[in-house]
């Protein structure tokens, strides 16, 4: 069935994390991604936790398997003559390119941009890498934690006598690879106008320091002069704000600004706080905090979750559940809106997988394919697309090159 | 080429707080011309500030250009520097019939519409999807808000925070161990990705309308947009029945992987040590000491199994040195490495200096300063800042008059009705 992506053609050189959710985006909704990998090991993800059945296997890869699915997967050794020529032919009708190899490793590969305008000048190449293409950081060496610590967010996160924390997971990679996309298909945009495509050069760095939470704190610093501390937990900005134990697990609740006093105070079913000087205006409502909290703590631990949120929410006082990874996958909302996908994979079987970041009404989606097996589609691709024989195939298996 | 990737779409933008003006921003700086539609009988909070007009000398300045509120405080907030520019801002009141039909020419003439009201603020306006797509049938409008237009918590409020927490991203977030009590309530990290979402289901629709000619409306869920990110703990979920928890800075399977206290006050370094050969390499840049040799550090295995220790031992070595210093002392042996930055570092950063990061902006009201710049960069159609970020109602002019072809006097007349204009009303809050 038709979807957005349905005419677009891209190659995929990319690998781990940020790279992998830039194409998948993309095959999501429709586009034919080709990703290739290096014969025997292929991605360097399919060696990362976790894995199914706890049995490290590279078919069995959990974040493999979430980070492409609906890609068809061919292994190409493009340390070869054999594998850069193959390459090429792959590239002539693409779309899009995307890599994430360190910045020298497509030219030493001869595959530079300029190589492979001159095979299709319509392509849009999309480049992902830590620091960028160019800069005197460009080859330094860094996962998520190192480049996480680089831009604005990490030192502010964590108690102020403890170490900064990193964010959990791989955040700054998969919000590089959303950019990555975002950037690829504008520039198909405007290849499509132009008949001519162009080198999309995305840095992570610079996606931690661009728009709109890292702008925010570099503008700070910019309108002020003054770098920020690390806070901690401290409610600082009043009360209610912030994750509170309730009889059965966590809510958060969003409630210190002036404006949701009264709603805090109905949603208490406390009346009588109104008329307490102690919590007359909002000075006087951080000033006494701990009084209030010693209100608000008991009384909310003897209530579910559940009753906290409703009863929040019929006053419109920002309450949510805090959700651990199970909680997610069972919730009534979540599912109701059919967010979670089924996919049938060789290997690992029948499982649940995070859906997709929204639906298109116009092009309801298709059954979910799983990530490729190691090689899975060489024939399809090789002879299918490239019009190589069986033969050939044999041949450049045997020679190493696929 | 030299006209930039997204130059002939027009994108009507209600974009406020982080979310929608990232996404607006986004398309803005790849050449969509975009038009912020505001106004002036409603100010949008935690937009272009706490307030409209915080009270001078009384409340705390910090947050406004050269901390001080100024004439026009809504003109000077820094978020909203930070995150919009390149855009057209006109002001407009759509709770008046005329005012509805303005924004109806202006749909006429445009491609895409961002939203991320509460869900149902755009119908009750009267500018809801299917009013418009009679006006221009082949319009596409992506509504972002926290949990969807549909489903049993439709109607929920949230803040970004909010979506982090029912997202399954708080839970995770922290030090390990940790009391779940004291989670940072502060950082809107989903901003991010709803915000580059949000762009990105805006262009996967016009790819489509492109090929096809019909538009769409989008309706987005940013805690949905959240999750995917989760991928990893999703998967270890639904394949293990494992419920993840929070593991600080640490990495299931790699060891040294931590933040380390440098010399100064309250400066870190992180480290990560891959592989075998990375080890060594480690090892030598610190002068080999004794405890670096010892067995139970001699292998991946081990290493992870003594973290504790060789954390603590990794810290008397950092310590005596500054970030910048342990970064280079460690990338010369191919350890990766960085400093914990804070905003004045990366001002003074040489990468972000050579790649032209930083860009001087001079606005009419809030001065000159150095502005963050974009996060890609286009070889043949190199994207900057065009416009400054836009003043209220700044582009009335160019966009009533230049776009929708009015006269000087039907704008006038405008002006003196306050369906539009270049300041909050004075009852605005």
């Amino acid at each position: 069935m038709e979807q957005a992506f349905t005419d677009v053609r891209v190659v995929d050189l990319t690998h781990y994390v940020a790279g992998p959710y830039c194409t998948k985006l993309l095959a999501d909704y429709g586009a034919e991604v080709v990703k290739v990998e290096r014969p025997g090991t292929g991605d360097g993800a399919r060696r990362m936790f976790p894995f199914w059945g706890d049995d490290p296997h590279p078919e069995k890869s959990g974040l493999f398997l979430h980070l492409n699915t609906n890609k068809k997967g061919v292994t190409l050794d493009l340390k070869t003559p054999t594998g850069v020529e193959i390459l090429k032919q792959l590239v002539k009708d693409a779309d899009i390119l995307v890599e994430n190899f360190e910045p020298r490793v497509m030219p030493g590969l001869g595959l530079d941009y300029d190589t492979l305008a001159t095979v299709n000048p319509r392509l849009v190449m999309t480049s992902i890498s830590n620091f960028g293409q160019t800069g005197p950081y460009r080859d330094l060496k860094a996962g998520e934690l190192v480049i996480f610590g680089m831009g604005p967010h990490m030192f502010v996160e964590g108690e102020p006598e403890r170490e900064p924390l990193k964010y959990p997971g791989y955040k700054a990679q998969y919000l590089t690879g959303t950019n990555a996309a975002v950037a690829a298909i504008a520039a198909l945009c405007g290849s499509s106008a132009a008949g001519e495509g162009q080198h999309v050069d995305v840095s992570i760095m610079e996606s931690l320091c661009g728009p709109p939470e890292g702008a925010a704190a570099l503008m700070s610093y910019a309108f002020s002069g003054r770098d920020p501390e690390r806070p901690g937990y401290r409610r600082a900005g009043g009360s209610p704000w912030g994750v509170y134990r309730c009889k059965d697990g966590y809510a958060f609740i969003w409630g210190m600004v002036p404006m949701f006093w009264r709603r805090t105070v109905r949603f208490l079913g406390m009346p009588e706080l109104l008329d307490d000087p102690r919590f007359a205006t909002p000075g006087a409502r951080r000033e006494n905090q701990d009084d209030f909290e010693a209100i608000l703590l008991p009384w909310l631990t003897e209530r579910t979750v559940e009753e906290v949120v409703s009863l929040a929410q019929a006053q419109r006082l920002p309450a949510t559940p805090v959700y651990t990874i199970d909680e997610v996958v069972h919730d009534r909302h979540f599912n109701a809106r059919g967010f979670f996908d089924e996919i049938e994979h060789p290997v690992v079987g029948r499982l649940t997988y995070p859906g997709l970041p929204f639906r298109l009404p116009e092009t309801p989606s298709q059954p979910q394919r799983p990530a490729p097996l190691l090689g899975q589609h060489n024939r399809e691709v090789y002879c299918g697309r490239l019009g190589y024989s069986v033969e050939d195939l044999v041949k450049l298996r045997a020679s190493g090159v696929i | 080429m030299t006209r930039p990737p997204l130059g002939s779409v027009r994108v009507i933008s209600h974009g406020t707080v982080y979310t929608g003006s990232a996404a607006t921003t986004m398309l803005a700086d790849m050449g969509a011309e975009v038009i912020r539609v505001e106004s002036i009988q409603r100010f949008p909070a935690w937009t272009r500030g706490a307030v409209a007009r915080p009270p001078r000398g009384t409340a705390p300045a910090w947050g406004y250009a050269d901390n001080d509120v100024g004439e026009r405080p809504w003109e000077r907030f820094y978020s909203f520097h930070g995150m919009n520019r390149n855009q057209y801002g006109v002001t407009l009141d759509l709770n008046r019939p005329e005012g509805v039909e303005i924004y109806k020419k202006l749909v006429a003439l445009s491609d895409i519409i961002l939203e991320n009201f509460a869900h149902g603020v755009m119908d009750r306006m009267g500018i809801g999807y299917a009013v418009l797509r009679e006006v221009k049938p082949d319009i596409i409008m992506v509504s972002a808000s926290g949990l969807g237009a549909e489903g049993p918590y439709k109607d929920h409020s949230m803040f970004g925070t909010n979506v982090e927490a029912i997202s399954g991203m708080m839970a995770l977030r922290g030090y390990a161990g940790d009391d779940m009590m004291v989670r940072n309530p502060a950082p809107v990290w989903t901003d991010n990705i709803a915000g580059s979402a949000f762009a990105f289901a805006a262009l996967a629709a016009l790819h489509y309308r492109q090929r096809t000619g019909v538009g769409q409306h989008v309706d987005l869920s940013q805690v949905e947009t959240v999750i995917p990110h989760l991928g990893e703990a999703v998967m270890d979920y639904c394949m293990n029945g494992r419920v993840a928890e929070s593991m600080g800075n640490r990495d299931p399977s790699v060891a040294p992987h931590g933040c380390y206290r440098c010399k100064g006050e309250d400066r870190w370094v992180t480290i990560a040590v891959g592989t075998e050969e990375e080890w060594d390499a480690f090892r030598r840049a610190l002068g080999s000491p004794g405890w670096a040799g010892e067995e139970r550090f001699s292998s991946m295995f081990g290493r992870l199994a003594n973290q504790d220790e060789l954390d603590a031992l990794i810290e008397q070595w950092t310590v005596e040195r500054e970030p910048y210093e342990v970064m280079r002392l460690l990338q010369e042996v191919g350890v990766a490495a960085g400093p914990v930055v804070v905003p004045s570092d990366l001002y003074r950063d040489p990468h972000l200096q050579e790649r032209g990061f930083f860009t001087e902006v001079t606005h009419r009201e809030a001065g000159t300063h150095l502005y963050p710049g974009m996060c890609f960069r286009f070889s043949k159609t190199p994207v900057g800042t065009r416009v400054p970020p836009n003043c209220l109602g700044e582009h009335n002019r160019y966009v009533y008059g230049e776009i929708l072809g009015m006269s000087d006097e039907e704008m006038g007349r405008l002006e003196d009705e306050h369906l539009i204009g270049e300041e909050y009303l004075p009852e605005v809050p």
